[in-house]
């Protein structure tokens, strides 16, 4: 075979070039040679030891043990980064206890109550003054006493960014940080659903039905039975309970210097 | 060797190998391509591979994917840079392979057990295969420390005496490149030669 378009060699590259055609070549195991003769005349290979294909099936076993646990793992990153703040107890100036799940702690125990506050846990405010709930950055929570809630999940950084809550009974303000945007909280009352994607309000559930305060943003109102409802702000909307309807009021008076002290106050502490 | 070259060989009779009846799977013809092709095929993937286990798998792929493709095979042309693509593709996905790369870190060219069958047969001077196989060894062990497109393309080379366009066309490159890798390829193998001080 000819070497083409050739350049003549350095007298360094000649050396080793000499150096390489001074080698023997390299003769094969005559028993070697002869046996695959054999088999080639014949078409008959025998087994082979295959050094290529066994380890390749190694080989992609090991990708995808690799990949796996590539994706474990950023699936265990993403969840932990994509957890949201723990629910933080603050101080409280009143007096009494807060069940929570059945479990009875005094309001000034802020350290366990905090420990305790798991979202989904069942809160029943037996104090003479208001508790005031955190997720640092996401939301913000006001119990009244006598207020019995199912506490909500924070919504997630990236994912689960839907939570919900429950309020039985009392009167619970919420007002969402400026982390919140996107996510949204649904809080169900006998009555109806109050569906929340970042505003101040109020949900005030009383025996006679549940009304929903709304200080800035907007809010909807879905009675169990009936039509979603869209609440301005300063509205009030009001659903009786026994009925499918919702009624818009003006807001309640009590409720707008307390939810502008919420608003203010735990925004700047969660923010 | 060129087409001509091969045609004016058939011609003169210096090889009587029957493509036709390669084609047709015919076992003397078969035999005949055997004996012609398989000191050169052997030599190859030993260079490259550089163990006699690895040549010998290698070798026995290489003879298998010829008969396979028999067939196929052009009666009007020389096999001889068919079956070398065949051999460098069958090196080439040894070297891909997690297992090759495993038995280099394991074997050594140094050791006996891996390395040329013939070492210390056949030679009437005992001193001489000696000398042959130590140097043979060295040669071996330069050339096995190569990284592997320098190692292919100086194996292509110097001893299947490919120029350096069929050597790109083998190897999935440009003719310069090809031509800068082989200057490479021997500037460190001076290194490595010099080291081994043959």
């Amino acid at each position: 075979m000819s070497h083409g378009t050739e350049t003549r060699p350095s007298p360094q590259e000649t050396r080793v070039l000499e150096q390489l055609r001074a080698a023997p070549p390299h003769a094969a195991d005559p028993a070697f040679r002869a046996r695959l003769r054999r088999d080639f005349v014949s078409g008959e290979f025998a087994e082979r030891p295959l050094v290529v294909a066994l380890p390749r099936r190694r080989r992609h076993r090991a990708r995808w043990v690799v990949g796996f646990a590539a994706a474990a793992t950023v699936a265990i990153v993403a969840a932990a980064l994509n957890q949201a703040p723990r629910w933080t107890a603050l101080p409280s100036a009143g007096t009494g206890t807060v069940v929570v799940n059945g479990v009875s702690l005094s309001v000034a125990n802020t350290s366990e109550l905090t420990r305790r506050l798991r979202p989904g846990a069942r809160l029943l405010l037996q104090s003479s003054q208001d508790l005031d709930l955190v997720s640092s950055g996401l939301l913000a929570m006001q119990l009244s006493p006598g207020t019995e809630m199912v506490l909500p999940s924070p919504p997630g950084r990236w994912f689960g960014r839907a939570s919900r809550a429950s309020v039985d009974r009392g009167l619970l303000r919420v007002t969402t940080g400026r982390r919140f945007g996107g996510a949204r909280l649904a809080i169900r009352t006998p009555e109806a659903t109050v569906h929340v994607t970042g505003t101040t309000l109020a949900v005030i559930a009383e025996p006679t039905g549940t009304s929903v305060c709304v200080l800035e943003g907007i809010t909807h109102v879905r009675p169990h039975r009936g039509s979603m409802t869209r609440v301005h702000p300063g509205s009030t909307c009001e659903v009786v309970r026994g009925t499918a309807t919702s009624r818009m009021r003006e807001m309640r008076e009590a409720e707008r210097p307390k939810l502008l002290d919420l608003r203010d106050r735990l925004q700047a502490v969660m923010n | 060797m060129t087409n001509q070259v091969y045609e004016r060989a058939q011609e003169q009779g210096s090889s009587v190998l029957d493509l036709a009846g390669v084609r047709r799977r015919d076992p003397q013809a078969l035999a005949t391509l055997f004996e012609q092709h398989f000191d050169r095929v052997y030599g190859l993937v030993f260079r490259l591979l550089g163990d006699r286990h690895s040549a010998q798998d290698a070798t026995q792929e290489v003879f298998l994917k010829v008969h396979r493709a028999a067939h196929t095979l052009d009666p009007s042309r020389d096999p001889e840079p068919w079956i070398t693509t065949i051999a460098y593709n069958v090196c080439r996905d040894l070297w891909r392979s997690g297992a090759y790369r495993l038995t280099r870190q394991a074997v050594s060219i140094d050791d006996p057990e891996h390395g040329d069958a013939s070492l210390t047969s056949r030679a009437d001077d005992p001193e001489q295969a000696l000398v042959a196989a130590e140097r043979r060894g060295i040669v071996q062990k330069a050339i096995g420390a190569l990284h592997e497109p320098l190692r292919a393309v100086v194996v292509l080379r110097e001893y299947q005496g490919l120029s350096y366009e069929q050597i790109a066309e083998m190897t999935g490159t440009t003719p310069v490149a090809a031509r800068k890798r082989y200057s490479r390829a021997l500037a460190e193998l001076g290194k490595l030669l010099e080291k081994a001080a043959i």
